[in-house]
């Protein structure tokens, strides 16, 4: 229904629930307000927006007050700017009046309104209230005599990441903005209160006094650090990021801490490239280390076979440098070992490639999870890992959508965690295999059913949920409860972790998955959003272009890409054409190696050359002695990366590599979409330095295709994988990305049939209560700070001061382990220590450890082939 | 007829043979210095307050307002222990090219503190490119010479 209503001399029609606010705007006439933001609750107490509406003997404020028809307002009347003028003399009464010293001068709200509506001079002569300045969290300061109580930061915590860690205390002119009982503000999303703040109470610790707002300039880009390519706006100073904030246009208009201060990269880096010679580093220049590197792997190719040389990339790279890799090394080389999977770079077999990469068609869009009434979280604690994917969550949650979740750890915040059911990811693969197969069963039954479904109806005749309930050890009335909710709702978000592409149970997980959507479509119970959470970086990029052996395997369609273009290359020459043909054979004879399977190589000198990509694989590969081994057995070791990492210090060439945020390239979100990178200037300029290494490569083995530089290996990789993405980068980074086409597809009627059902619970039976390694260790994204990057800068305030491991508050009571008891945690490995923190938070029998803490190595403990790492926990001293 | 020739030379040359009969108003430069007017746009200096801490708070208006790009301000935070200005912020590095300075005084026009002020000194010359570069220090230094009245913009 809308309403006509004037606006100072405009007419506009709105509808129904508008605020005066809104319809000016829509009027394009501006009404200044401090406690508004359109994406927060209406409070309606900084009363700067007040307008006169004719008929109401006072004042209104214009956010608040909802439009009726023929309404009339006067937003610049005497009266109203006289009101402006009072309201904002009062603000100044306690606000300090020295914007030349307070960092958001320039930017700031209130100082812009006293400049254009205030009265110019304060009359207040008595002493200002005043608090004392403090950080207040890793990145905020607090400076409570700037605040004027627009409590828009209570309105973020309580209402968008349901923390509820940010309250005002006090009353009157006492009133403070403070965290509940004093903690640190350390939310996965603490920095955007420094963006939304309008004057400078609350600001951001790392930008604070860097520079000035207007010497900055503005560039669009987007997150390369998690697979959410959240919008963001560089702010550089002379060509160096020195802030980011989010842009408008985006998933959400928040951003998390990792996207705003993970540019901070203040570690040692190393510049130069340096050989190896008798354990001494010799520096050497960029062109000589080039020629050495390609003179070396033509040779080691040439005299051992394509397969001697293999490249480790990581997920810090752009599509193009993933397109070039895999061209260089897949078709120039012909080699058949390529991975990125530096944890468990587990071999992918046939069936968990098709898994993975249906995954990844029916994968839904990240803006649907809002919109779901029921949101099943799947060993993933998504405001962690993918922290704006968690902001998704939230606002379902936070307008009444139903959630579950399976898995160790308790999600956070608080509130998603309500249907946990506490499970081992073992335990919660198989609970869902079990979940799924019953759905299908009934689909089956039901009348609308295919005839192909028979099977899964006969097969899950034999598993039944009292078996998952007796095998898991979870009660029959959780498990019914939950499959009702997986029926039940009408639009169903199933949100998977990442940990689970590094488990053993992809296979299970993932088909359970499709199952589940497959049933509901059969079933008719509406819409299925199902969303893997990748990983880190730029993984899908990394999946789609096929930097890992289950690419070639199963889709012709995408990954041809490479195979298409080395027809094209070897088209002319005779001598390119025989070496194609060699490639396309090999891959086809030895199939391709992941990287555990090249680690084995390299053990048994069948891999004799390799260049690592920004990977640490002996800080990472989850057998920390085995990669050791192998890799010091690989005869010529490059390493390519940011800083001197583990690995780089065994390497025979080290070369220096680019951070994200200083190459021109695109990345792909999660769910498909283009996005383009802006740079800032870095000594090496914007292309990035991979490129040289693998274009001097490609003319030394005279492949066809020129990897110079990011825009033509674009344009390249834009044509053969149809992204349908336009040709200048520049306008893709500006823009909000392009969607891919092909994606969201339905998953098929197929994934409904179990396929080796029994045989893919491959589980152990549970554990004797008593055993000598009674736990399960349990790793995962603890802070969006435990992903690989950060740790190769410890000093980040994203990574935790000091390392430690989390035990169910029940194990430490029964063991005496009291919080900061220093504890070792022992498998049959190896041995860490750290301090121990108790949690409500973590299901009993479980060790948690974050990856990537600054100093503890997770892969001391586990090791390549166990699916489940069993420890034991001993106090320190007792 | 060359009567009257000599007589428009000399009264075209009043003026100058005038001049015979006046003091000069020329003085002997590097021997003698004239007195400058109050409101001489010479060197610029920065000042302390009574309490020994620097006027400028590092807000970096005269960079912004600076015509010619002469200003360069890098500021930072005060913390206990050290504390360089009485507010929050200080300039930790404060550089102005006077090589590029063109002396129009918009800086001190936008000082909100009244840190930056501008000498009767004109004497700024040097063999060396980067004596050009007037960091905080020298910038303060110039302060210090300053006396009361001569800090003064009127």
């Amino acid at each position: 229904m809308a309403f006509n209503v004037r606006i100072d001399d405009k007419e506009t029609s709105v509808e129904l629930g508008t605020t005066v606010l809104q319809a000016a705007s829509e009027v394009g006439i501006y009404i200044p307000h401090l406690c508004y933001h359109r994406e927060l609750s209406l409070q309606g107490s900084c009363r700067v927006c007040l307008v006169e509406v004719e008929g109401t003997p006072k004042l209104q404020p214009a956010c608040s007050t909802l439009v009726c028809a023929g309404m009339k307002v006067k937003t610049d009347t005497p009266a109203v700017r006289e009101a402006r003028r009072g309201v904002l003399e009062l603000m100044t009464i306690n606000h300090p009046l020295d914007c030349p010293v307070c960092d958001k001068g320039g930017e700031c709200k209130l100082q812009d309104y006293v400049f254009a509506y205030g009265r110019g001079k304060g009359r207040f002569a008595f002493p200002k209230r005043t608090f004392s300045k403090e950080d207040i969290g890793p990145f905020v300061v607090r400076d409570m005599n700037r605040c004027i109580h627009c409590t828009r930061c209570v309105r973020f915590a309580s209402e968008v990441t349901l923390t509820h860690d940010v309250g005002a205390f006090d009353r009157g002119r006492e009133t403070s903005i403070g965290t509940y009982l004093g903690k640190e503000l350390r939310n996965p999303f603490s920095g955007n209160v420094t963006q939304l703040c309008p004057v400078g109470a609350l600001t951001d610790r790392v930008f604070r006094f860097k520079a000035r707002v207007w010497e900055l300039e503005s560039i669009p880009s987007v997150c390369p650090l998690c697979p959410v390519g959240c919008l963001t706006e560089l702010e550089l100073d002379s060509g160096r990021i020195v802030r980011i904030k989010s842009r408008k246009g985006g998933l959400s208009p928040w951003i998390c801490d990792l996207g705003r201060f993970g540019h901070v990269r203040d570690g040692s880096r190393r510049r130069k490239p340096f050989l190896r010679e008798e354990s001494r580093e010799v520096d050497v220049p960029w062109d000589v280390a080039l020629d050495m590197v390609a003179g070396r792997f033509r040779v080691i190719s040439k005299d051992s076979g394509p397969a001697s040389v293999g490249v480790l990339c990581s997920t810090s790279l752009t599509n193009e440098e993933f397109f070039a890799v895999n061209y260089v090394f897949r078709n120039v080389l012909g080699s058949p070992n390529v991975d990125f999977r530096v944890r468990t770079g587990a071999a992918v077999s046939a069936e968990e490639a098709e898994v993975m990469s249906t995954a990844r068609t029916v994968q839904g869009r990240i803006s649907q999870l809002a919109g779901c009434d029921s949101i099943h979280l799947f060993c993933c604690d998504p405001c962690e890992e993918t922290p704006v994917v968690g902001l998704h969550v939230c606002r379902a949650a936070d307008s009444g959508a139903r959630l579950t979740s399976v898995g160790p750890r308790r999600v956070t915040p608080r509130p998603l965690s309500r249907g946990w059911i506490p499970a081992t990811p073992v335990h919660a693969a198989m609970l869902l295999a079990f979940v799924s197969t019953e759905l299908a069963a009934r689909a089956a039954r039901s009348e609308n059913a295919q005839p192909g479904s028979a099977a899964a109806a006969e097969g899950a005749g034999q598993l039944s949920l009292h078996r998952a309930s007796q095998l898991t050890g979870i009660k029959l009335e959780e498990l019914s409860s939950l499959l009702e909710e997986l029926l039940s709702a009408k639009r169903l978000g199933l949100v998977v972790g990442a940990e689970v592409f590094e488990s053993p149970h992809v296979y299970l997980v993932l088909s359970s998955m499709l199952r589940i959507c497959a049933a509901r479509a059969a079933l008719g119970a509406g819409e299925t959003v199902l969303l893997s959470l990748l990983g880190e970086g730029n993984v899908r990029g990394a999946l789609d272009l096929g930097v890992f052996p289950g690419a070639l395997i199963t889709s012709p369609g995408g990954e041809a890409g490479g195979g298409d273009d080395a027809e094209r290359a070897s088209g002319s020459d005779a001598s390119s054409r025989a070496s194609g043909g060699e490639s396309s054979r090999t891959q086809e004879g030895t199939a391709c190696r992941s990287f555990s399977q090249m680690l084995e190589a390299a053990s048994a000198g069948k891999l004799r050359a390799l260049l690592i990509v920004g990977s640490d694989p002996i800080a990472e590969y989850a057998d920390r002695e085995a990669a050791k081994e192998a890799l010091r057995k690989v005869e010529f070791l490059v390493v390519q990366s940011e800083t001197l990492n583990a690995t780089a210090a065994v390497a025979d060439v080290y070369l220096p590599l680019q951070s994200v945020f200083e190459k021109e390239g695109t990345v792909l979100s999660l769910d498909g979409r283009l996005c383009g990178l802006s740079p800032q200037e870095s000594e090496y300029g914007k292309r990035s330095l991979l490129f040289d290494v693998l274009e001097s490569i490609r003319r030394t083995m005279r492949g066809k295709l020129s990897v110079k530089g990011a825009a033509s290996v674009f344009r390249e990789a834009n044509r053969l994988h149809g992204w349908g993405a336009p040709e200048d980068m520049k306008a893709l980074a500006a823009g909000s990305g392009v969607e891919l086409t092909g994606n969201a597809a339905e998953p098929s009627e197929a994934w409904m049939a179990l396929r080796d059902f029994e045989k893919k619970m491959r589980f152990e039976e549970r554990a004797p209560e008593r055993s000598e390694y009674p736990y399960v260790l349990i790793c995962g994204a603890l802070r969006v700070s435990s992903w690989g990057w950060v740790r190769e800068f410890s000093e980040h305030e994203l990574v935790p001061k000091e390392d430690f491991a989390e035990i169910s508050a029940s194990d430490a009571a029964e063991f005496e382990i009291r919080e900061g008891d220093l504890v070792e945690i022992e498998s049959p490995r190896g041995s860490v220590e750290v301090r121990a923190v108790a949690t409500e938070s973590l299901m009993p029998g479980v060790v948690f450890l974050p990856r990537g803490l600054a100093r503890t190595r997770l892969n001391c403990l586990t090791s390549g082939g166990e699916a489940v790492t069993r420890v034991r926990v001993r106090k320190k001293g007792a | 007829m060359r009567m009257n020739t000599a007589l428009a030379i000399l009264r075209g040359l009043r003026l100058t043979l005038s001049h015979f009969f006046k003091k000069p108003v020329t003085v002997f430069y590097p021997e003698r210095k004239r007195e400058v007017s109050p409101r001489f746009r010479g060197l610029l200096a920065l000042s302390l307050d009574e309490e020994g801490f620097e006027k400028c708070v590092g807000c970096g208006l005269c960079a912004r307002v600076c015509p010619s790009n002469a200003i360069e301000v890098d500021a930072a935070e005060n913390v206990d222990g050290e504390r360089y200005s009485k507010g929050e912020r200080y300039a930790r590095e404060y550089v102005i090219d006077i090589g590029r300075c063109i002396f129009c005084g918009y800086c001190v026009d936008a000082c909100p503190t009244e840190a930056l002020s501008m000498t009767p000194r004109y004497e700024m010359a040097d063999y060396e490119r980067d004596s050009f570069f007037f960091t905080k220090s020298r910038l303060l230094e110039n302060g210090d010479r300053l006396t009361e009245r001569e800090g003064r913009l009127a």
